[in-house]
C-alpha cells in the first residue's frame, strides 16, 4: 500500500511554503543516494526548477524565480516560527 | 561575490564563553572559564555600532550563543534586551534567540522567554545513549536527564522550541530512533548538525573513510521515516537545501559575505563570516578578530582592518575556486570558511568533508526525492 506524505520543504520571500509529497513506501532505507547518475547536478537542478515553474504559473515570475527569504543560514532561527509547519 | 556586504541578518553575542557541560566534540577553547562574560557596557556599544550601520534591514536576529548562555542569570538578559531595544532604530524588528543545552531551563527562564518572545533552540542529540555519549558534565555524567527536564518545562508551558542535534558515526544507524525521539517532543524544527573537525575538536567520526556512504543512507532513511509521520515537522537541513535548490543563488551563502553575520565575543572582539571563527587560531597563529567594539567608530571599520582584508581575500579566492570546480556551487555558494580552515589549514580551498556531508548529500537527497515518479510539489501561499 502506498501512503502519500508531505515533507515541508521551505519558504520563499513572498511567504510561499513549498511542500514535497511522496510515497512513504517508495524510499526504503536501502536506497542510498547515488551521485552523478545520468545528469550533472546543475542540469538536474535546472530540470527541477523548470518542473516547478511549469507546475506553478500562478506564482508570478515563477517559483524558480522566487528569492529565498533572507534567512540566516547558520541557525535558521527565522525558520522556526511556531506555526510554520502547520501552514503546509 | 566580493563586492557584496551585508545586509546584517544575524548578530551572535557571546554573553559568556563558559559552558556548564563539556561536550566531547565542542570547538570552544575557553568553555571552562567562568570569568569570560560580556558586560552590559559591551552590549550597549555593540548595539550602537550595529544600529548605526547602513547595512541593517528591517529584521534582525540576535542570538546568544558560543558558550552556554543560561549560565548568566535571566536578569542579565532582561537588562541586555532593554539596552538593545532602547538603542534600536524605529522600524527594526529584532528576534531574540538562545541556543542552549537546556539543562538550566526553569520557570524563571521561561518567564523571560515569554516576555520577549525569545526563540529557543535546545541542543539534543537524540535518545539517552546517543546524547550522553558526548554531551557530558565535567564529572563524566551525561546531561540527558537535565536537558529533558528543561524540555519538559517548555512543553508544560506550551513554549515553542526547536532542537539541534549533532550527528556522529553512532547516529547513522539510528534514523528511525531519532525521528521517533524528536517527533514525540513536538519541536517546531529539527536541525541536524554533523560532528565537525573545528578548533578544539581535532577528529570527527563522520570524516572516517567509510562514513560517507553510511551518511547518505542515513539521510535517505531519515527522510523516509519523517515522511511517514502523521505530523509534519520541519527538518531544517531539508528545508534549507530544498529552498536553495528551488530558488537559491550563490549569493545566498551568508558565510562568505561580510556583515551578513556579525559576531561579538564576550570581550567585545568583532568578527564576521562564520561565528566559530572567533574561537579559531590558524595554524600560523593568526586570529580572525577584525576589531573591538570599544575601538571601532563604525562597524564598517572592521572591513578595513588588515586582518579582515587578508582573510576576506583568501575566502573569496576559495569561493572562486569552488565556482570553477564544483557542480554544487549554485546551491552552496562556496562553502563554510571555518570548515575549510579547520580541515585544510587554509581559507582559499574548496571541498571539505563538511561540504560532502552537509551540502552534497542533502542536495543529492532532495534531487532524488524530487525526481521520483511518485513525488509532487505543492506551493502554498501563506501571506
Amino acid at each position: 500500500m502506498t501512503q502519500n506524505r508531505r515533507l515541508v520543504a521551505g519558504f520563499t520571500a513572498s511567504g510561499a511554503v513549498l511542500c514535497l509529497t511522496l510515497s512513504a513506501d517508495g524510499h526504503g532505507a536501502g536506497q542510498y543516494i547515488a551521485r552523478g547518475l545520468e545528469q550533472s547536478v546543475p542540469s538536474r537542478i535546472e530540470s527541477l526548477r523548470e518542473k516547478l515553474n511549469a507546475g506553478f504559473p500562478q506564482s508570478g515570475s515563477g517559483a524558480g524565480e522566487e528569492q529565498i527569504q533572507n534567512i540566516v543560514q547558520f541557525f535558521n532561527f527565522s525558520n522556526c516560527k511556531p506555526t510554520s509547519a502547520k501552514k503546509c | 561575490m566580493r563586492h557584496l556586504v551585508g545586509p546584517i541578518g544575524l548578530v551572535v553575542l557571546q554573553s559568556t564563553a563558559f559552558c556548564n557541560i563539556d561536550c566531547r566534540y565542542c570547538y570552544l577553547p575557553n568553555r571552562s572559564n567562568r570569568r569570560q562574560t560580556m558586560d552590559l557596557a559591551t552590549v550597549e556599544r555593540a548595539a550602537q555600532l550595529i544600529f548605526a550601520s547602513p547595512h541593517l534591514k528591517d529584521e534582525l536576529d540576535v542570538v546568544w550563543h558560543a558558550g552556554e548562555p543560561l549560565t548568566a542569570p535571566p536578569e542579565y538578559y532582561s537588562a541586555a534586551i532593554e539596552i538593545i531595544d532602547e538603542a534600536k532604530p524605529d522600524g527594526l524588528a529584532i528576534h531574540y534567540g538562545f541556543q542552549t543545552n537546556g539543562t538550566l531551563i526553569d520557570e524563571a527562564w521561561i518567564d523571560l522567554f515569554e516576555r520577549h518572545s525569545i526563540n529557543i533552540g535546545v541542543s539534543l542529540d537524540g535518545p539517552r545513549d546517543l546524547h550522553d555519549a558526548n554531551r557530558k558534565y565535567r564529572n563524566g555524567q551525561g546531561s540527558f536527564d537535565r536537558a529533558m527536564a528543561g524540555v519538559e518545562r517548555l512543553r508544560a508551558r506550551g513554549y515553542p522550541f526547536h532542537v539541534i542535534g549533532v550527528l556522529t558515526a553512532q547516529s547513522l544507524h539510528r534514523a528511525r530512533d531519532l525521528v521517533e525521539f524528536y517527533w514525540q517532543l513536538g519541536p517546531t524544527s529539527i536541525g541536524l548538525n554533523v560532528e565537525e573537525v573545528e578548533a578544539q575538536n581535532r577528529h570527527s567520526s563522520l570524516y572516517d573513510a567509510d562514513a560517507g556512504a553510511a551518511f547518505d543512507r542515513f539521510v535517505a532513511e531519515l527522510l523516509s521515516e519523517a515522511a511517514a509521520q502523521d505530523t509534519p515537522i520541519e527538518i531544517r537541513d531539508f528545508a534549507r537545501t530544498m529552498s536553495w535548490v528551488v530558488a537559491g543563488k550563490p549569493e545566498d551563502n551568508d558565510l562568505v559575505v561580510p556583515l551578513r553575520i556579525v559576531n561579538v565575543a564576550w570581550n567585545g572582539d568583532l568578527s564576521t563570516f562564520c561565528p566559530e571563527l572567533l574561537a579559531l587560531t590558524g595554524a600560523d597563529g593568526r586570529r580572525f578578530v577584525f576589531g573591538n567594539v570599544r575601538d571601532c567608530r563604525a562597524l564598517t571599520d572592521i572591513l578595513e582592518d588588515e586582518r579582515f582584508v587578508s582573510a576576506a581575500g583568501e575566502i573569496w579566492r576559495g569561493v572562486a575556486r569552488c565556482e570553477e570546480q564544483c557542480q554544487y556551487f549554485r546551491v552552496c555558494g562556496g562553502g563554510a570558511p571555518v570548515n575549510k580552515l579547520s580541515e585544510t589549514g587554509r581559507l582559499d580551498t574548496t571541498e571539505t568533508n563538511f561540504c560532502r556531508l552537509t551540502k552534497k548529500t542533502w542536495v543529492d537527497a532532495c534531487l532524488q526525492l524530487a525526481s521520483t515518479a511518485d513525488s509532487r510539489f505543492e506551493l502554498t501561499r501563506s501571506m
